[in-house]
This record gives C-alpha cells, sequence and structure tokens, in this order.
C-alpha cells in the first residue's frame, strides 16, 4: 500500500506535464512561424486618368486570384468600388474622378494588402506596394501570448474571488 | 478564415458580436479553475496555429486547429479562440475589430459542434484516437468555411463568388487540419492520456 501512494503523481506535478505538453507543441509552432511569414501579400495600384489598375501577388510573383478589391474614399471611409481579381491577379475600377482612395486587397486567410494614394502623395504615379504582414512577427506573436497568459491568470484571480 | 473589415453589413457583425458574447458567457459560467491553464494554452496553440502557413498552388493556406481546440476545451472554446482571434486582430490586422464577433462564432460553433460529437468517443475505445481527431478536424473546419461562406453571402451578390471559392479554397485545409488534429491527438493519447478523458 505504501508503494502505491509513493508512486502516485502529485497534483502539482500532474498539472505542470500538461502544461508541458501543450507547451511542446505551441513552441514547436513557434519555431516553424518565421518560415510561414515568407509567405506575404504585395499590392501595386496605379491610376490612369481616373481609372484605377492594380495588382496583387504572393511572394514568388504568384498572382492572387478571384479576391474581393475594395476601394474606399480616403477623407470620408465610404466605399466607392468593389470589384475582383483576374487569373492574373489584376484588377480595373473605373472611379468617377481621381479621388484620394484606399484600396484593400482581402486574400482570405487574414492576408489583407492595402494601398493609399492622395494628391500629396502624387510623384509621377508610380506604383505604390503596400503589405500587411510584418517582417518579423516573433515580438508581436511572444507578446500574443503573454497577453493570453497576463488574460487568463486575471480569470482565475477573478473567479477566485467570486467563489469566495 | 478570417474575414477583414469593411465587407460584412452591420447586421451580420451585430449578430456575430451578440452569438459570441453568449458563447463567452456560456463559457465563463462553464469554467472551472483546473480548467483555465489547459484553456490558455490552447488560446495560445490557435493563435499561433494561424501563422503556420502550407503552400498550396498559388496561394497558400493556414492551420485553423479550431476541433483540437474544441475537443480539450469543450464549453470555454468561445473565450479560447475569441481571445486568439481578438490579439490576431489588434497585433496582425488578421480579420478586424468589427467583425470579431462574427470570426469568432465562425470558428468556435463548429469547435463546440466537434466536442458535443466527438469527446465521449475520447474516453472509449470504440473508435481509434487518431481517426476521432481527424473527424474532428475536417468537420470543425468544413463547419467553419459553411458559416464564412454564408456570412459573405450576407454582403450581397458582389460576394457570391468570393463566398464559393473560399469554401472551396478550404477544402484542402480540412484534410490537413483533420490530419494534424488526428496526429495531435495521437501524441497526447500516448503522453498524456488522461488529457483526453479529462
Amino acid at each position: 500500500m505504501k508503494s502505491v501512494a509513493k508512486n502516485k503523481p502529485h497534483p502539482l506535478s500532474q498539472a505542470l506535464s500538461k502544461v508541458l505538453v501543450l507547451f511542446s507543441i505551441c513552441s514547436c509552432c513557434l519555431l516553424v512561424t518565421s518560415e510561414a511569414y515568407a509567405h506575404k501579400i504585395n499590392l501595386f495600384c496605379w491610376f490612369e486618368g481616373t481609372t484605377l489598375h492594380g495588382e496583387g501577388f504572393f511572394s514568388g510573383n504568384n498572382p492572387v486570384k478571384h479576391c474581393p478589391i475594395n476601394v474606399f474614399d480616403l477623407e470620408n471611409g465610404n466605399r466607392l468600388a468593389s470589384t475582383m481579381t483576374s487569373d492574373e491577379g489584376t484588377f480595373a475600377v473605373f472611379l468617377e474622378e481621381k479621388l484620394p482612395v484606399l484600396v484593400v486587397l482581402d486574400a482570405g486567410q487574414g492576408h489583407r494588402a492595402t494601398w493609399t494614394w492622395n494628391k500629396t502623395s502624387d510623384k509621377g504615379e508610380i506604383p505604390q506596394s503596400n503589405h500587411s504582414d510584418p517582417q518579423n512577427p516573433v515580438p508581436a506573436i511572444t507578446a500574443g501570448l503573454i497577453a493570453i497568459a497576463v488574460f487568463f491568470g486575471l480569470l482565475y484571480l477573478w473567479k477566485q474571488h467570486h467563489a469566495t | 478564415m478570417h474575414i477583414s473589415e469593411g465587407i460584412l453589413p452591420l447586421a451580420t457583425l451585430a449578430g456575430g458580436y451578440a452569438a459570441s458574447t453568449l458563447g463567452v458567457v456560456f463559457g465563463l459560467k462553464k469554467t472551472e479553475d483546473a480548467q483555465i491553464i489547459r484553456t490558455a494554452m490552447l488560446s495560445s496553440t490557435f493563435f499561433i496555429a494561424s501563422f503556420i502557413h502550407i503552400p498550396l498552388g498559388p496561394a497558400n493556406i493556414h492551420l485553423v486547429l479550431n476541433g483540437f481546440v474544441g475537443l480539450l476545451t469543450g464549453w470555454t472554446c468561445f473565450i479560447a479562440i475569441g481571445i486568439a482571434l481578438f490579439l490576431q486582430a489588434l497585433l496582425f490586422q488578421f480579420g478586424g475589430i468589427t467583425t470579431l464577433g462574427i470570426n469568432t462564432f465562425n470558428m468556435a460553433l463548429p469547435a463546440l459542434f466537434c466536442f458535443l460529437i466527438f469527446s465521449p468517443f475520447l474516453s472509449g475505445k470504440k473508435i481509434p484516437v487518431i481517426l476521432t481527431g481527424f473527424l474532428s478536424g475536417f468537420i470543425s473546419v468544413f463547419l467553419s468555411a459553411l458559416l464564412l461562406s454564408l456570412s459573405l453571402l450576407t454582403a450581397g451578390e458582389p460576394f457570391v463568388p468570393a463566398a464559393k471559392l473560399v469554401f472551396a479554397a478550404n477544402v484542402p485545409l480540412m484534410i490537413v487540419d483533420g490530419l494534424v488534429t488526428g496526429l495531435a491527438l495521437q501524441f497526447i493519447s500516448k503522453v498524456k492520456p488522461e488529457m483526453l478523458t479529462s
């Protein structure tokens, strides 16, 4: 009987084991994250008269096909036009006049690229690009994990407080 | 799998927030102290899984693992997924704050569904754990893609092709997510089997 009681794992060690298993899964995921971020999305746009042309592509020049494009008025946020990218990842939107605009390409799976144009930034209508993926996501991921730990820590304290 | 801001109508956004709030409140009532660490770790897993991109033709997909999270968190999956999506929106602009409610609903409801359907099989030996995991991962992504497409349909006629395409694009993800969920559960069943039954 004594040996059985001796072999019984302590509740704290059981909890720690659970944490270690899940933490190892998280760590493995974290290690491959930097490589995953090689797949970013780019958006290039330019005006020809009042027609806004654009092209979206992933890294490796793979076109962003059949994805929604939304054009917003930069001053009041109203949506001016919506369209979809072609097989080549290109699109064209006919506007009534050349306004300061924000173009949003939503490629799904959290991929979102934006492009803005206003009159002061117009220098010969050179195509500009913008993408939403940060170059080094590890600090932000670490911040996110800490925020999750803090949130659930506070939740634990809140539950303890209400239990008493 | 995230819906960005500026696409959905106000009614869909409000409905998503209302439904997700109900899920979170219910989850808070069901949460026990012993579950909090597990929920936190699975929230972290869900948060990170979205950064693992898998190249697939001209595009690439990322893991969701909502079936995995649902099976191991149960009723608290709305909290685990909601906080992860909130941080993704805040730190990486995945989805958005206005679409947080509908995105949470679209991913957490299938997770809860899979918990209710498949968790009894984890404690029994009728179906192999790896198969239970695969079915859970597959069906949760299937249902999430379906809800995502239905959400996009509420944005009107211009988004009908996008809704169809989004669903079709997620079919490979259903298989990949199913495989990863199955293998992860198989691993846990070997190293920490009590996690699947508690």
